[in-house]
């Protein structure tokens, strides 16, 4: 079977196809709140709403972030962005209930977490979801965030990553553990660095043996990390030229897994504006942004870098003349932004500003992650472009972040799904009734020596 | 399973306890040994908002050697159990009232999403003389105000005491045999006022599919009272039980049988007599319980100030 030959090649062999997945973010600048159709970022009805959209347009996956400790902005939390998301696995058990075949996918740090109970956790919403269930694996270790938790800021910044192993590896022996679909089930030993695990695992396996697994992280640590372990990679490079790079580099290193070329897809993030032509879909755009980046969002983003409040400053003026508090901008608006040389950045961005006539909010505006992962344009030329991703291989899908909840998913289910299936790059049914069935994954096969090892280590 | 229901169901309460092959556990039993103590909370406020206000929250806490090596830590035991559970239930109290109700503005004018006035750290640390390892937790909450305000909490009657009366909303009264239950409803009522909904326990076996309850009836392995017989006489005992209690717990001896098989056992029969007030649609779990909805402790205190969250 050619899929079987495929799993197997040490040759990337490209599908032809992508798949969508929606990444309901909860937390973040992405999402327009001040719009007339916003909808409540909490409701049930919101989630339920934009996940049966994805369904009806076939998308593989729906995705929940996680949050461990609200942003902060200036010492105090973060007022201007949409904030307070619910709880992923409850959520995902609660849309499971109102889905059929759409796989749900649970962010989860590995730092907070004990495997044991996470993966108890994970085996039940893929239980109870039919084998629909995924596991998107984040890291985190700041004591920042600790400051929440019983444990504190234990790990090493540098550990975080040996850590993570250790847990996904225990996670997987705990969902291997049944030696049948009706057990007996093995008992898991760990004995590790951070933590022991003695357990007797109470749930056998899902219909799609057990949870996808996703991975988030980009440092080269990271990809290794998820060569060695994951399914998917939500990756951070949506464009073309990055994407082929990400895809050559990734090959490279599942190979070194000695996973083959074909064994980890890659879906990135990825945000889309169309219309039914390319002027009302740039006009569209503008819109968003002017919503996405409001005069204050602007000048908050460079009180972040610069330490100090800037609120005198006009958002339509120049970057201010007066120069960043701090050294290192802090953790506490996120891990993406921890660590950067404040004054030297300072410095740059004026200069750039200068040269290209930019405002501040213009500024902001090119400055925000989300640049580079939008796909703008109508429906057609979009699904043009798409297409060509399909057809070298460069991603196996996209994961889309709605800026517009719930309603946000309605013009690509509408419009820019039909372009995708008329290309024959895009599914016209579910392939199966399981993720990774969706997904077109293997599933994990257990040698007698595994199923051994798993019960003696 | 249970936010699973959620999705599906409109009128009962959700629980949230311990050993439930649920993705939602959270009680002391399980998380002494877990370091997530601040996620459980969301977890139970998040519960709320997808079964639109019908969550609640079961606290036990017992010896679980086996619960404690899966996450390697060693058993809590005796007096420290009943410090856990307090001091559990006052992070979640605290991290639920973190966020006032009003929080989320969405004022475009000054483009703010939330009022950071409304916003609370919980700053919860363990008190002086904790039996086991002590601990902080920061706050606010990750997730906004339950749409109950705080979640009912119910406790076994044995843990008030070691767990303040105060901190509950209900407790939960069991005996060994149905005759003793009434009494024993009328002794922890008079031990935990006026203000603590009482709530029985009961074991029930029916006549169902032919069979007679006392065939069946050794599905149970003793402990706590148990009804046996027909669906009717079921309906009589809980009227009775009724003028004491104010709701009853009933485990069923089989989901399907005792659940589905004469509907919702006795409830009809019961609403017919007056003992069982009609269906709340729409309710929230707190309005089953005839609790009031509370507003925040925080709601007139000062905002956190700059820099407290550093």
């Amino acid at each position: 079977m050619t899929q079987h030959n495929r799993a197997k090649s040490d040759v990337f062999q490209p599908t032809g196809q992508i798949q969508f997945g929606i990444f309901f973010q909860g937390v973040n600048s992405g999402t327009i709140w001040k719009a007339a159709e916003s909808g409540s970022q909490t409701d049930f009805e919101s989630f339920r709403r934009i996940a049966q959209t994805a369904e009806r347009g076939l998308f593989a996956a729906f995705f929940l972030g996680e949050g461990l400790r609200l942003r902060e902005h200036l010492g105090r939390p973060h007022a201007l962005d949409v904030v307070g998301r619910p709880d992923a696995q409850t959520m995902l058990a609660a849309l499971a209930s109102v889905t059929k075949n759409i796989g749900l996918v649970a962010t989860q740090n590995t730092t907070y977490n004990d495997p044991a109970d996470l993966a108890h956790r994970l085996a039940s919403l893929d239980l109870i979801s039919g084998g629909r269930a995924a596991w998107n694996i984040v890291t985190t270790d700041n004591a920042w965030t600790g400051a929440n938790f019983r444990r504190g800021g234990y790990l090493d910044h540098a550990d975080r990553y040996k850590h993570a192993e250790a847990f996904v590896e225990t996670a997987k022996r705990i969902w291997d553990s049944w030696e049948t679909p009706d057990g007996p089930a093995r008992r898991v030993l760990h004995q590790g660095q951070h933590y022991t695990v003695d357990v007797t695992p109470r749930l056998p396996r899902s219909d799609q043996y057990r949870p996808v697994l996703f991975q988030a992280g980009d440092s080269p640590e990271g990809r290794n990390f998820a060569a060695r372990q994951a399914d998917v990679i939500f990756s951070a490079h949506p464009k073309f030229d990055d994407a082929v790079e990400f895809r050559k580099d990734l090959v490279e290193r599942s190979r070194a897994a000695g996973r083959g070329a074909n064994a980890v897809q890659i879906m990135p993030a990825s945000e889309f504006i169309l219309a039914a032509t390319a002027e009302e879909a740039a006009e569209k755009k503008e819109w968003v942004r002017s919503l996405q980046i409001g005069p204050q969002q602007a000048v908050a983003y460079l009180e972040q870098f610069w330490g100090r409040e800037l609120s005198s400053y006009d958002p339509d003026g120049p970057l201010p003349e007066i120069d960043p508090v701090v050294e290192e901008t802090s953790e506490t608006r996120g891990s993406g932004f921890h660590g950067a040389k404040a004054r030297q950045l300072a410095d740059q961005w004026r200069a750039e500003a200068k040269d290209k006539g930019l405002s501040i909010r213009q500024f902001v505006t090119s400055k925000t992650a989300r640049i580079d992962s939008t796909f703008t344009g109508s429906y057609a030329a979009v699904a043009d472009q798409a297409a060509e991703y399909a057809r070298v291989g460069a991603v196996d899908g996209f994961n889309i972040s709605p800026w517009l909840v719930p309603s946000g998913l309605d013009d690509i289910v509408n419009h820019l799904v039909p372009e995708l299936q008329e290309r024959g790059v895009y599914p016209t049914e579910y392939r199966g009734r399981t993720l990774r069935e969706h997904l077109g994954l293997e599933t994990p096969v257990r040698s007698a020596d595994e199923a051994a090892a798993a019960v003696r280590a | 399973m249970r936010p699973l229901r959620a999705g599906q169901t409109r009128s009962s309460g959700l629980l949230s306890r311990d050993r439930c092959p649920e993705p939602l556990r959270w009680c002391p039993r399980w998380t002494p040994y877990i370091r997530s103590r601040s996620t459980s909370p969301p977890r139970l406020a998040s519960l709320d908002y997808v079964s639109g206000g019908r969550a609640g929250w079961i606290v036990t806490a017992a010896e679980a050697p086996e619960a404690a090596a899966a996450v390697g830590r060693s058993s809590v035991t005796g007096a420290a159990l009943g410090q856990e559970a307090a001091a559990s239930v006052e992070v979640s109290r605290r991290l639920w009232d973190s966020w006032e109700d009003d929080a989320v503005i969405r004022d475009v004018g000054t483009g703010r999403y939330i009022d950071v006035d409304k916003l609370h750290y919980a700053d919860f640390e363990t008190p002086a003389g904790f039996a086991g390892p002590g601990y902080s937790v920061k706050g606010p909450s990750i997730i906004p105000r339950p749409l109950q305000g705080q979640l009912p909490v119910l406790a076994a009657a044995s843990l008030i005491g070691e767990v303040p009366v105060e901190a509950v909303d209900a407790v939960l009264v069991s005996a060994p045999t149905p005759e003793l239950l009434a009494a024993e409803v009328r002794d922890v009522r008079a031990r935990v006022g006026a203000g603590v909904a009482v709530v029985a326990g009961l074991d029930v076996v029916l006549d169902a599919r032919g069979q007679a309850a006392a065939a069946r009836g050794a599905l149970f392995d003793g402990g706590r009272a148990a009804f046996t017989g027909s669906a009717d006489g079921l309906a009589d005992f809980l009227a009775d039980l009724l003028k004491e209690a104010d709701g009853v717990r009933l485990h069923p001896a089989s989901l399907f049988v005792e659940i589905e098989e004469p509907g919702p056992p006795g409830a009809a029969g019961l609403r017919r007599r007056g003992a069982l007030r009609p269906v709340l649609q729409d309710g929230t779990f707190r309005d089953l319980l005839g609790l009031e909805r509370p507003a925040s402790r925080y709601a007139s205190a000062p905002a956190v100030p700059a820099g407290a969250g550093k």
